[in-house]
């Protein structure tokens, strides 16, 4: 007469789920130990442009205008795949700036392990205008997770112009690995323990006639 | 000589013995349902389009709008899956990858151990168990609208049906534990085809191949054996009776929609509950998707004196499910005091009742998603192959027609329900009870087919 191993089986499904959640990180993503305590913080960069120095105006000459901009990245936090950048141009006194050209490159940092050992030319991005005034947009295509270095050039209407780079990490958004290794652990285990079971129940036993309840 | 009459039969043990035209007198159904090809052809396009749905949701783009797996899974399966239900039974079931994988999986691992006991007692308790709790997750974690979260889902199940696979026999998972299975069991009972066996044949049958197995294909890898068999809820039409029987007893019939709901044997408890959360689920994917619902969940926000999510919806949640239940209970109660019956007797035996409306419900909330939005699958499955469409409409027909399409459904819903429950209380109390018992259910049945008419009223919003 077989044994009914229902209740060890399922024991043993339970110590090897329980182990296997308790010893990995299964819902963390990598790297997110490290920020887990930082708040979520979209990508904004504003800087206003660095004032000549004083000169002593004539009533005749008129002063330069002074400008600022913000810069918007989205998705936030930025992953692997396609980026939108939006610049937003204006005068300190807070109007749009329609006519500034804009354009900027984006290229992986010079920490090559920190792409895998991977390296890239620069990819320049072109800067369109969007549809309020004073905005400026453009898709940017980050193929590689990692940290990238992107540099935005501007070039106001008066012939004034101003540039600055920042840094931007890039992550992983794929499935989480870990959830993915627990599966397994888990589909691997419970394989090997039917085997056991085949072994000590006869090889490829067909299960007798049960009727359902 | 005195002649006595012959005494009535209980109408509870007859069904309708009119002849349906039975399929497989077709040859060629016949051919194709014996042959190799079925249902394999179907399984492995199923599973290799649920491989691509796996790799897209768990590593394709992170925006439902743009995933082809979302798209795939949520605007066109989900939708579908009830109308496949209602014409063909159990059919997905027979072509599910998940199955299609524990098949392949027992086959290389299995250990083939028998069924353990509290799975067959407490099974579809766990099934009522996971249907709600997986709408439960959906709505606090977005699981329909995160490709990863329906990713991680499908991982989930799919663990559970290759350990389920590899341990025990035939398709458990399926019969025992698939949340799916139990909501597919009910509305297959509602569904236009039936298989049954030719009794008069089988009895002089001696290797019930159909059961256990055969040359040509495995037993029922249900647990159900066809001799026996008078309801559709297990069968998943895989046709290896169909194949095993050497004796041609397996009969395959179209039958009207509903007609099992009216002459069930022994009613269960367990089903009937399944039947009546299925409302209270539609209940809430309808409520949530409406544009009052941001308001309403504030005014519950600030008459609780929270704003976590996972409290006012799990209050909500529990509401919904609640209102149905009680609902059915109540009316149960007062037809079991009119018609003479208990309450758990009368709720057994009429919640089916609530199946038709349940799968008209879902049937129409759905469409909304597969016509407002049935193009997005094809344009996520474009861009697969790199060809990139922006700012496409995903509109199949505009709104006001889908609302009409959904107003026609809940009214042939209601009617299905209150003809059922008409037939339920006919076949299972004497003719002097049979409009005691059935008033309350009509007003019940009315009821609920007024609230689903005004849930598809009010505007809804989209899924991807």
């Amino acid at each position: 007469m077989r044994k009914n191993l229902s209740y060890p089986v399922l024991v043993f499904l339970l110590t090897v789920a329980t182990i296997t959640f308790v010893t990995t990180p299964v819902f963390a993503v990598p790297g997110d130990e490290e920020h887990k305590d930082e708040p979520q913080k979209q990508t904004i960069i504003k800087k206003e442009v660095e004032k000549e120095p004083v000169v002593e105006v004539t009533p005749k000459e008129e002063p330069l205008e002074e400008y600022e901009f913000d810069l918007f990245i989205t998705p936030t936090p930025l992953i692997k795949g396609e980026a939108e950048f939006t610049v937003k141009v204006e005068t300190k006194s807070g109007i749009p700036v329609s006519d500034a050209v804009i354009n900027g490159t984006v290229e992986m940092s010079s920490d090559m392990e920190d792409h895998g050992n991977m390296t890239s030319d620069p990819v320049g991005i072109t800067f369109a205008p969007g549809s309020k005034p004073g905005e400026y947009l453009a898709a940017v295509d980050f193929d590689s997770v990692g940290t990238w270095m992107a540099t935005i050039e501007i070039s106001y209407p008066d012939g004034q112009s101003d540039s600055f780079s920042t840094e931007l990490d890039i992550t992983y958004d794929g499935a989480n690995p870990y959830f993915l290794y627990s599966i397994m652990v888990i589909i691997l285990a419970s394989i090997l323990y039917a085997q056991i079971l085949k072994k000590k129940s006869g090889k490829g036993g067909r299960a007798n006639v049960h009727t359902a309840s | 000589m005195c002649i006595q009459p012959v005494k009535e039969i209980q109408p509870a043990v007859i069904e309708n013995k009119k002849k349906s035209k039975n399929l497989l007198d077709n040859k060629k159904i016949a051919a194709f349902l014996k042959s190799k090809w079925f249902p394999s052809i179907f399984q492995w396009i199923a599973l290799i389009v649920f491989a691509v749905i796996i790799k897209e949701t768990l590593w394709g783009p992170s925006s439902a709008h743009d995933n082809f797996g979302t798209a795939a899974t949520w605007v066109i399966w989900w939708p579908l899956i009830p109308l496949i239900f209602l014409l063909l039974g159990r059919f997905w079931c027979g072509i599910c990858p998940f199955a299609t994988v524990s098949d392949l999986f027992q086959k290389w691992f299995g250990a083939h151990q028998p069924v353990p006991r509290f799975l067959k007692k407490y099974g579809i308790w766990l099934i009522d168990f996971f249907f709600i709790l997986i709408t439960w997750a959906d709505h606090v974690y977005g699981i329909v609208e995160s490709p990863r979260g329906s990713g991680y889902l499908l991982m989930i199940i799919l663990t559970g049906v290759v350990v389920a696979a590899v341990l025990f026999e035939r398709r458990t998972w399926c019969r025992y534990l698939c949340f799916l299975g139990g909501l597919s069991g009910n509305y297959a009972r509602a569904g236009m085809l039936q298989l049954r066996a030719t009794p008069e044949i089988c009895k002089n049958c001696t290797t019930q191949a159909c059961f256990k197995g055969g040359e040509k294909a495995p037993g029922c890898p249900m647990f159900e054996f066809p001799r026996t068999m008078d309801n559709m809820a297990k069968c998943n039409l895989c046709g290896h009776c169909i194949k095993n029987c050497s004796n041609d007893s397996i009969k395959l019939e179209v039958r009207p929609a509903t007609k099992e709901l009216w002459f069930i044997r022994k009613p269960k408890l367990e089903e009937a509950f399944l039947s009546v959360v299925i409302m209270g689920i539609v209940f809430v994917q309808n409520v949530t998707m409406l544009e009052f619902w941001p308001p309403l969940l504030k005014a519950l926000e600030n008459f609780i004196g929270t704003d976590s999510y996972y409290v006012t919806f799990t209050i909500t949640f529990i509401i919904a499910m609640a209102l149905p239940i009680l609902a059915l209970a109540g009316t149960a109660l007062v037809s079991g005091k009119l018609a003479g019956d208990k309450l758990w007797s009368s709720f057994a035996k009429f919640g089916y009742a609530i199946i038709p409306l349940d799968l008209a419900g879902h049937l129409a909330h759905n469409l909304y998603h597969l016509l407002a939005e049935g193009l997005a699958v094809v344009y996520t499955a474009m861009a697969l192959f790199g060809i990139k469409v922006n700012d496409y409409s995903p509109a199949i027909l505009d709104h006001h027609t889908i609302q009409i399409l959904q107003y026609i459904l809940v009214v042939l819903g209601t009617l299905g329900s209150i003809y059922t429950a008409y037939r339920i209380a006919k076949s299972n109390y004497g003719e002097g009870s049979t409009w005691k018992a059935f008033i309350p259910y009509l007003i019940l049945m009315v009821v609920l087919g007024i609230i689903n008419m005004m849930l598809f009223y009010l505007p809804m919003a989209m899924r991807m």
